[in-house]
């Protein structure tokens, strides 16, 4: 009876140690690996069930390499403001990611076709006025022709080099762009040897046709006899402003946004 | 020879020209100058001539065709006897054999004589000058160009010319607008204002030249005016001594149009100048009319070379009066691109060079 007792009691330490360490490996895998919600919220449904997942694995990488989360959401509409305000709102209360405050934040709205890209704590110093422009710009193409998977992926990739790069106290630059670079330098390059050239072609021709004679009238000898002026009638024309795709920015608590259209 | 005059000096029997820097008769042999008034005396003689007399003189061995002799005159020189040929308006030239100047007294009487002569105030050196100032610092222009272009054959040539005096009466209608602009959060606006506009009244024109002569473009004598009337004197053959004149052959009737179309353009445009504070201003029906007209024969100083080139023929005319110089030139065509090229070459690389820089210094 007494061996009974005593083995009975060391079954139950042990399993009482597995439990526990189970339980333990749990909290602290599960607290490096997973957060305890997504970083993807598609409820426009814009994405298969293949890229949701793929673009989930590669946004929690993201967030994981840099300890700061990395957020999508697509929504049917806006419930008022703009988009990346919104963007900001639903990241805190779904408590997205780590939900630490510090997150890169891209909304999309399906109804008005808004995108909004925010940066939240101390991504806000990252995600600059003129990274979120560029991020925009980058994904605006795609996201025109639908191809919505590559736009978040792409927003997810670009937004990871650009804070990773802030981490590391490298300011955030647009790319040079060559291409436009030298379109631009080839048109005023161009229109400059247009006038050079043309003034000194213009230089060698001196010969032209007088069409007036005011160098032969007599002095004093104009002598106005007739000057009026009557008022006949107006016409008034409007033309309605077009809605500028341009982008805004709006900041408030610790976040500062963009907005356009796409 | 009737018809031809030459001016002896008195002292050498030497042939005398017109000196444009001392506005004299001068003799180029032994230097004496003579006043202008001196010769008045000689000009009372030549009135009293004889109308000319024309030889006409046909080439041994050939005959002449139909109508191929119209427009040619053959004088022969008092000092040398050689022939000298001109066309039927050429009014003084120099002998081509003994170089005397020569002025063909027929074709400056009677009606044909010129009301007044505006005399060549600047010489031939000042003409070579300006011309070369001419062609300096043309990029453009063929290097080859200067080197070959005969600048010693430059002539002095009086021009005939007409010129009007008129009084204009102009009342010209416009139509101008005023626009005002503006916008709220939805809509730009336009307001457009339209007025009737009248300004009418008087002008006086004074000598306004029209070239009598079909040899000088139209558009070659305009580009070296104005022509200073108030240095015009009473005419004297005299003055054209040492230089080639001819006489008009597009008469005033002629002319007239010509004169007429820059007199209204001139009186539109000075009226034009009175309608202010409107953004846009059209004529919309102008009546010009022209009273008191009257045109004057006016012999005017020119400085003329006309150069061959490349198969092409490009004339220079400087104002003897003012020295105003001008003259389409060739362009280097080859030069020209390589130069365009050349620029947007250069201006393309340093632009982008720039633009990397400051991005990389942002």
């Amino acid at each position: 009876m007494n061996g009974y007792r005593t083995l009975r009691s060391r079954a139950f330490r042990f399993l009482g140690l597995l439990i526990l360490s189970c339980v333990f490996f749990t909290i602290v895998w599960g607290s490096r690996v997973y957060a305890a919600n997504p970083r993807l919220a598609d409820t426009a449904g814009l994405l298969s069930a293949d890229e949701r997942n793929n673009l989930n694995n590669q946004l929690d990488k993201y967030s994981q390499e840099l300890n700061v989360d990395i957020v999508v959401i697509t929504v049917d509409q806006l419930s008022g403001g703009d988009a990346a305000t919104e963007g900001v709102a639903l990241y805190r209360q779904a408590q997205m990611g780590f939900s630490n405050g510090d997150a890169a934040v891209l909304l999309i709205s399906m109804e008005d076709r808004d995108w909004g890209i925010a940066g939240v704590g101390s991504v806000d110093r990252a995600l600059n006025s003129e990274a979120r422009d560029y991020l925009g710009n980058t994904i605006v193409k795609d996201l025109g022709n639908e191809n919505y998977y590559q736009a978040f992926s792409s927003f997810a990739e670009k937004s990871k080099k650009i804070i990773a790069d802030a981490q590391n106290g490298k300011k955030f630059k647009k790319p040079f762009r060559a291409g436009f670079s030298a379109a631009i330098a080839a048109v005023i390059s161009g229109l400059a040897s247009l006038i050079t050239v043309g003034g000194m072609k213009g230089s060698l021709k001196s010969v032209h046709s007088k069409t007036g004679a005011s160098e032969y009238v007599k002095k004093n000898s104009m002598n106005m006899k007739e000057a009026n002026e009557r008022f006949l009638y107006t016409q008034t024309s409007k033309t309605k402003k077009e809605s500028s795709s341009s982008n805004t920015t709006t900041s408030g608590n610790s976040y500062s946004g963009t907005s356009g259209k796409f | 020879m009737a018809g031809l005059q030459e001016y002896k000096c008195p002292c050498c029997g030497g042939g005398i020209a017109f000196n444009s820097e001392l506005q004299k008769m001068k003799c180029p042999y032994c230097e004496t100058e003579f006043e202008m008034e001196a010769l008045q005396g000689y000009d009372s003689d030549l009135k009293t001539d004889s109308t000319d007399e024309m030889d006409w003189e046909v080439q041994a061995g050939s005959e002449w065709g139909n109508g191929e002799t119209d427009n040619m005159r053959v004088y022969s020189c008092k000092s040398c006897g050689g022939q000298i040929i001109g066309d039927a308006n050429l009014g003084a030239t120099s002998c081509p054999y003994c170089g005397n100047p020569v002025v063909m007294m027929g074709q400056f009487s009677g009606a044909l004589r010129p009301d007044l002569v505006i005399p060549f105030k600047l010489d031939k050196e000042a003409a070579k000058a300006a011309y070369q100032k001419h062609i300096q610092g043309k990029k453009l222009l063929p290097k080859v160009f200067a080197a070959q272009n005969h600048i010693d054959e430059i002539k002095g040539i009086y021009v005939p010319f007409w010129m009007f005096d008129a009084d204009a009466d102009a009342r010209i209608r416009y139509k101008a607008t005023k626009v005002k602009e503006w916008s709220d959060s939805e809509y730009n606006y336009k307001e457009t204002s339209y007025y009737s506009v009248v300004r009418g009244g008087e002008l006086s024109f004074e000598s306004v030249p029209v070239d009598g002569s079909s040899k000088m473009e139209d558009e070659l004598m305009e580009s070296i005016e104005p022509f200073q009337i108030k240095d015009a004197v009473d005419f004297q053959t005299a003055y054209l001594a040492g230089y080639l004149a001819d006489k008009y052959d597009i008469d005033a009737e002629q002319s007239k149009e010509r004169a007429s179309s820059r007199v209204k353009r001139s009186t539109e445009q000075i009226f034009r100048e009175t309608v202010k504070d409107f953004d846009q201003v059209e004529v919309e029906a102008s009546s010009v009319k022209l009273s008191s007209c009257k045109a004057k024969y006016v012999l005017c100083p020119v400085w003329i070379l006309t150069t061959l080139w490349n198969q092409n023929y490009y004339t220079f005319a400087m104002n003897g009066q003012t020295g105003k110089l001008v003259g389409d030139l060739p362009e280097d065509k080859s030069l020209s691109r390589k130069l365009g090229w050349g620029i947007m070459v250069a201006g393309t690389i340093g632009i982008i060079a720039l633009q990397y820089l400051l991005w990389l210094i942002r």
